[in-house]
């Protein structure tokens, strides 16, 4: 009988470990780090040496600095916005969650001008980058995480 | 001396003899060894070896003294089907026998690269970071890339 119980209590902890967390709530976490990229040295943020590798396998650029990151909770079509350099903004809206991912509607505005939007599924605890924007012989460069709280 | 033949090889035979060839040729060598001597004496030859070889290993396990197995291998052997189960949990799950701390550790091992390969770090992300639905702009050119390396996505755009 004490042996089925420990078995039991044994497969309990390891279900719960694997299991996939349910969707519950509604809350979503929105990481967004704006990052300016360019070839002018080879400095390297350290919070960024996971993202600047990946970049690094695509693009020709060297150095990568944090302008400015910003953490968000936001409930689903509530609508989230940071500034960025160059009179720009960069508004999103979780609008969806599901097993996997967050449903993003994201818009990139310059002098109150929608120049760009996307609508975008980012997996749970993973992120996006958008990229390509001009800004001091470089570019701008902004990597959107989400995770259900 | 007994002429040989060349129709089948040795290995043909030997495979004929186990069974082990496909109907229509084991049919074809049954009829050839009818009407040629060599093959048919081969035949023979082989299966008995083959006879001989089953024979003795039978002979030695029946021959086989059950008095010299010690009595603590007998209790081994003589484990019921709940032993085995409490046996097999015991060793996989570390929790109902001795050594408790080494079988603690293997239990942690396992969970750790069970975790480590469920989040994609051992084995690499299994998709895309992000699914694009639509990307709307009057910019002259827009890219979706995916690294390589952990499948990370990127939109790429150009304002010039």
């Amino acid at each position: 009988m004490v042996n089925t119980i420990k078995i039991s209590v044994v497969f309990l902890g390891i279900w719960l470990l694997f299991a996939q967390p349910a969707v519950a709530n509604d809350q979503v976490l929105t990481h967004i780090k704006v990052i300016h990229a360019s070839t002018s040295s080879n400095q390297i943020d350290a919070n960024l040496k996971n993202i600047s590798s990946e970049l690094q396998s695509v693009f020709k650029y060297t150095s990568y600095r944090l302008l400015n990151e910003k953490s968000m909770s936001l409930k689903i079509d509530q609508k989230g916005q940071v500034d960025l350099p160059g009179k720009r903004t960069l508004t999103l809206v979780p609008l969806k969650i599901d097993s996997k991912g967050i449903q993003y509607q994201i818009n990139i505005q310059k002098d109150k001008r929608e120049i760009f939007q996307t609508n975008a599924k980012i997996r749970n605890n993973r992120s996006l980058t958008i990229g390509g924007p001009q800004f001091k012989e470089g570019v701008l460069i902004f990597n959107i995480s989400g995770s259900v709280q | 001396m007994e002429k040989k033949c060349d129709k089948y090889s040795f290995e043909d035979i030997n495979r004929y003899v186990d069974n082990e060839l496909p109907q229509a040729i084991h049919t074809e060598i049954d009829r050839h060894c009818e009407s040629c001597v060599p093959c048919y004496n081969l035949v023979a030859s082989i299966r008995s070896i083959d006879s001989v070889f089953n024979d003795h290993i039978e002979q030695q396990a029946m021959e086989f003294d059950q008095n010299i197995i010690p009595d603590r291998v007998k209790e081994k052997l003589a484990v019921t089907p709940k032993t085995v189960f409490g046996n097999i949990f015991g060793n996989t799950l570390g929790l109902f026998g001795k050594n408790i701390y080494l079988k603690l550790s293997g239990i942690t091992a396992i969970l750790i690269i069970g975790l480590a390969m469920f989040n994609g770090t051992v084995i690499g992300p299994s998709g895309p970071s992000a699914i694009v639905n639509y990307v709307d702009t009057e910019l002259p050119y827009v890219m979706i890339i995916e690294t390589q390396k952990q499948k990370h996505t990127i939109i790429w755009f150009s304002e010039a």
